[in-house]
């Protein structure tokens, strides 16, 4: 392994295929170390590994980025190095080859992967460190981290992938993680179901994926990025007239398998349930990384969308729907974690919104910024939880500033990033996103972004109405508060006990003390608060300031692939086609910001009143708004919709067949099985145990041998 | 006329099963006087075919020691297997080595011949009258029930000696074309070269042609003498289980 | 040459099968396992005799050299039968072979 990955360095230090290759090593590695070692000898050291392998990756994926952000490729022989498109491809293995089919184990760097890697491996490393304090003392702690690490590798191999089926494989692999940590308390019949609801409702789009990738390949005879975005497939006319259904039907799959991956609707409908996992699990991967998939994907595929306009509107649309409905329920929820659960959604929405308009770097922008804000958002809910006990409703907790100090400032920059309040992160690339909506040339862009403003008027609202129910007003605490999560294991574990010792030692809250006075946790917990709060704060600026032609740093990092007047060959189309003109400027994006400004203090001052200041107001206003709050309440309806379509038919569909199952499958097994029984019963009385008999059967055989041989070769007339 | 060997076999099938031990000895004198007139009556048939139908002219004596030897031979493996008393089977099938070393000195195998003796009688017998002597039920005087009744000869007969009418069939009445000459090639006009037969002869072909089968022959000995005293030793915690219930009596 | 040798190959094949069927019968029908075991020495003579007759026939050494294997198979045969045989007896003091047949359907 060694000698083999020394091959793929150059003679001048290592190379960028090495690092990239290294970057899903690491957590691979820990990963199996830690699960095969785990139980035994790491124990409740597990996450020093974990920490370790995840902490290397950052630093090559780090590395990487800086390098394609000077533009420094070293050479290196054997790797393709495209100058003018600005990506790096390079082979590690050849994985499998079949025939005339070949799938390489290969990566493909471009700034749009390596901005992924880096947040991905970044944020992880923060939650790594959080998850130490956060799932201390907790029974299978290391197979958490076995998880969290399997994760990050499914997730780097995912965003490094060089063609459709290793992408496919780090899909499927975040999907199987995301399944494990979702049921990581298996024990509760919840986390189960909810598990299993995230598995079936990723089934439907892994199954669209894995469809467009057969297509792809009938269409275009390979899997690989580099061939297919920039061959010669996109740019000629022919390709076009002779697979037009094709071309069609690749990206509307591929869409429908980054709905369901990406929670959009109507496969939105497991990621609030998904919160039944351990919250730095939805921290990163329900949050911050795992459910951004769909949007790399279909950044990554923008080729095959922009020839297609209708797809890609359909995108947007949805994108637009999702977010705006997403807002809304989040308005009526009162669990702390799936109030956030629902404002991802909504903000993936705005994700797809902003594909949806072929503003690429615009969603990119907004998943780099949203993943330091959601997972700060969800770390200070965990923060919340463990310190309340395990309780998460948002009516039994308030003013919870005078014990959480710590929490209640990083919560309260997370909320002012998602609310899209002016300075923060989330102000810059939401703000963008719209207007990139409204300057769209498409006619429906300008209503895109009304829904997108609107929405982002309820965002502001709800962000706010959490923060000041739970860490405003009077002091509240639910009776469980101070003490340890009720785990979801009764196994007894010597290790546990102790570990719960421990932390009871070193906590600031000691059970005996009556009342406690900090409920922040140990300084695990709240130092990646700090880090990501202040990203929450600032990454935001890497969008507006220290680019070129006017534009943010990550534009022009990004334009090389993703922006539409970049130098990329595929915006070369066809001509007849219909392309996506530049955008043209509807209103001026100075407008724009200020409205946005507007909308989010406004959303901020009403939460305010009715949350704050006159908390009985909002008990009338939601009275005398019974029924839509109720609608709201229950998710649009959207799982007993999905009940009575959906379960309910196929339920009963399962009965029939089960009861043609007993009368006709089982009727005949039983018919089969009967003759074997019946020809064995009838034999066994020549199995006498007695070697007498066996040996007249055996004497008998040979005998009726003899006879046929000799009849046979010589004919029944005996010649003397 | 062409079937008379076969009915000879039919005869003797008859006469085997009336000797089986059945516990009745009116019927093994039976048995015993259809064997000795079937074997008669089947050795002046052979001795006749030989002399008028088949054998060459010129080719010499049809010799008469096959005759005699053969058919103690006969006479006495049926002894061995129809004695109630093991010791006298062991007995009987001396008189039967002898009686085959008889044969091979007819044959010209004289080595075998001393060999068979030597090995068989020597060696191979006492090993058995050992353990008769070793393993009889103590105080034995009248026979065991198993030695003097024996288990469905009938059926045993009729499927040994279908199987002998088979073998019958196919040597003497046989396709010409595939058969073999019935005489030896050598006979009293034109002997065989001096050289068969003598110990030199036989010990070139062992040593050249049939090295590897006899050096395995040797491991062969070695292991069966291993397994042997294996086997053989006074097993104590064995004869301990004798006690421990689920053996069916006998 | 000897004035008392039969000439005819059939005789030998014939006496050979007639012990051969004879020790089967014995291997058959008797039950007391030595006996068995001697009848299956009775088939050995039987084959013997065909073996050193072909090789008359033949005038060649192969068939006798099959019967010092077959000898030798046989002493080893006797020994580890025996042996066996032996050691059933001491398990159930007989040697009725009905004794074991533990092995039935």
């Amino acid at each position: 392994m060694l000698a083999y990955l020394t091959n793929l360095s150059s003679n001048q230090g290592p190379s960028i295929l090495l690092m990239a290759a290294l970057i899903p090593i690491f957590p691979l590695a820990a990963a199996a170390i830690i699960g095969l070692l785990g139980a035994r000898v790491l124990k409740n050291s597990s996450h020093v590994l974990a920490i370790a392998g995840i902490g290397a990756s950052f630093i090559l994926a780090l590395s990487l980025a800086w390098m394609f952000y000077t533009g420094e490729l070293p050479f290196h022989p054997g790797v393709i190095l495209d100058k003018n498109t600005n990506f790096f491809e390079g082979t590690i293995y050849h994985w499998m080859s079949i025939g005339t089919f070949t799938a390489d184990y290969g990566v493909y760097l471009d700034p749009l992967s390596s901005l992924f890697l880096l947040f991905v491996t970044g944020i992880s490393l923060l939650i790594f460190i959080y998850s130490s304090g956060y799932m201390k003392g907790d029974y299978g702690y290391f197979r958490f981290f076995a998880y969290m690490s399997f994760f990050v590798f499914s997730m780097t191999t995912l965003v490094l992938a060089n063609n459709f089926l290793l992408l496919y494989l780090g899909w499927e692999g975040v999907g199987l993680a995301s399944y494990l940590l979702v049921g990581y308390y298996y024990p509760k019949p919840s986390a189960r179901d909810a598990a299993t609801k995230a598995f079936m409702v990723n089934r439907i789009g892994d199954t669209c994926f894995i469809i467009a990738i057969f297509i792809i390949y009938i269409t275009f005879h390979t899997m690989r990025f580099s061939e297919i975005f920039y061959g010669n497939f996109l740019a000629s006319n022919h390709f076009h007239t002779e697979h037009p259904t094709a071309l069609m039907w690749i990206p509307l799959l591929l869409m429908f398998g980054a709905f369901a991956k990406s929670a959009q609707f109507p496969l939105h409908v497991w990621l609030p349930d998904a919160m039944e996992g351990p919250t730095p699990v939805s921290a990163l991967i329900h949050a911050a990384t795992m459910v951004t998939a769909g949007v790399y994907l279909i950044a990554r595929c923008m080729p095959l969308f922009i020839n297609e306009p209708a797809v890609l509107h359909l995108v947007g649309i949805i994108g637009c729907f999702t977010a705006f409905m997403a807002a809304t329920i989040g308005m009526c929820q009162y669990d702390l974690k799936r109030i956030f659960a629902y404002s991802t959604v909504s903000q993936l929405g705005y994700m797809f919104m902003g594909l949806g308009v072929a503003a690429g770097s615009a969603a990119v922008f907004h998943v780099f910024t949203h993943a330091f804000f959601k997972a700060l958002l969800f770390l200070s809910a965990g923060s919340v939880m463990h310190a309340m006990g395990g309780e998460l409703d948002i009516r039994k907790m308030s003013g919870l500033r005078k014990k959480m100090p710590i929490t209640t400032v990083c919560i309260l920059t997370g909320c002012l990033a998602l609310a899209g309040f002016p300075g923060f992160s989330g102000f810059f690339s939401k703000d963008e996103i719209i207007s990139a909506a409204m300057n769209s040339s498409w006619s429906w862009g300008p209503l895109l972004s009304v829904i997108g403003i609107i929405t982002a008027l309820i965002t502001a609202y709800y962000t706010f109405r959490v923060f000041f129910r739970v860490f405003m007003g009077d002091l509240a605490l639910p009776p469980t508060a101070g003490q340890h999560e009720p785990s979801a294991f009764t196994l007894p574990e010597e290790s546990h006990g102790e570990a719960h010792a421990e932390d009871h030692a070193g906590d600031k809250y000691s059970s005996h003390a009556d009342e406690p006075d900090q409920l922040d946790g140990e300084p695990a917990m709240w130092v990646p608060l700090i880090l990501l709060a202040i990203g929450a704060t600032f990454v935001g600026y890497v969008g507006v300031f220290g680019g070129t032609d006017n534009e943010g740093l990550l534009q022009s990092f990004l334009s090389r692939v993703l922006s539409l007047n970049g130098p990329q060959p595929y915006l070369l189309s066809p001509a007849g086609l219909p392309m996506p003109a530049a955008p043209h400027e509807l209103v001026s994006p100075a407008l724009m910001m200020s409205l946005g400004a507007l909308v989010s203090i406004a959303g901020i001052l009403v939460a305010a009143y009715f949350h704050w200041i006159n908390r009985h107001a909002a008990t009338i206003v939601g009275a005398s708004l019974r029924p839509i709050a109720t609608f709201l309440e229950n998710k649009w309806y959207f799982d007993e919709l999905y009940d009575y379509t959906l379960v309910r038919p196929l339920r009963m569909l399962g009965h029939i067949l089960s009861i043609m199952d007993r009368l006709v499958v089982d009727f005949l097994v039983f018919v089969i099985a009967f003759f074997p029984q019946f020809i064995g019963h009838s034999l066994k009385p020549t199995e006498s145990g007695r070697l007498r008999y066996y040996g007249i059967g055996m004497i008998a055989g040979v005998v009726i041998i003899v006879i046929g041989v000799i009849y046979l070769l010589h004919g029944p007339t005996p010649t003397p | 006329m062409d079937y008379v060997l076969l009915l000879a076999s039919a005869f003797g099938a008859i006469s085997l099963y009336l000797v089986m031990p059945r516990g009745r000895e009116s019927l093994v004198k039976l048995g015993s006087l259809i064997g000795i007139l079937t074997l008669g009556a089947s050795g002046i048939y052979l001795f006749r075919w030989a002399v008028e139908n088949a054998l060459p002219a010129g080719s010499g004596n049809p010799g008469v020691f096959f005759y005699i030897f053969g058919a103690i031979a006969l006479v006495s493996a049926v002894a061995v297997i129809s004695h109630p008393r093991p010791i006298y089977s062991a007995l009987y099938f001396v008189l039967l080595t002898l009686s085959t070393a008889g044969l091979f000195l007819m044959l010209q195998a004289e080595f075998i011949a001393v060999v068979l003796v030597i090995i068989y009688a020597g060696a191979i017998l006492v090993t058995y009258v050992f353990v008769i002597m070793l393993a009889s039920p103590a105080g034995a005087a009248p026979a065991a029930d198993y030695d003097r009744i024996s288990a469905d000869p009938l059926v045993a007969i009729l499927v040994s000696f279908t199987f002998l009418g088979t073998i019958i069939q196919a040597i003497f009445y046989g396709d010409a074309e595939t058969n073999p000459n019935p005489f030896f090639n050598t006979n009293a006009t034109t002997p065989p070269p001096a050289s068969y037969g003598d110990m030199q002869h036989l010990g070139l072909s062992l040593y050249s042609q049939y090295a590897v089968p006899l050096e395995l022959a040797g491991v062969l000995l070695t292991i069966s003498l291993i397994g042997t005293v294996i086997i053989a030793r006074k097993n104590e915690p064995a004869v301990h289980m004798l006690g421990s219930g689920d053996v069916p009596s006998e | 040459m000897q004035p008392f040798d039969s000439p005819v190959l059939y005789n030998y094949l014939a006496l050979g099968a007639a012990l051969f069927a004879i020790g089967l019968v014995g291997f058959l029908a008797r039950r007391n396992m030595i006996i068995m075991f001697l009848s299956t020495e009775v088939m050995f003579q039987g084959i013997a005799i065909n073996l050193i007759a072909f090789s008359r026939y033949h005038l060649n050494a192969d068939g006798q050299s099959f019967v010092i294997f077959l000898l030798t198979i046989a002493a080893a045969e006797a020994s580890l039968a025996l042996g066996l045989v032996v050691m059933l007896f001491r398990r159930r003091q007989t040697l009725n072979v009905d004794a074991w047949s533990d092995m039935q359907g």
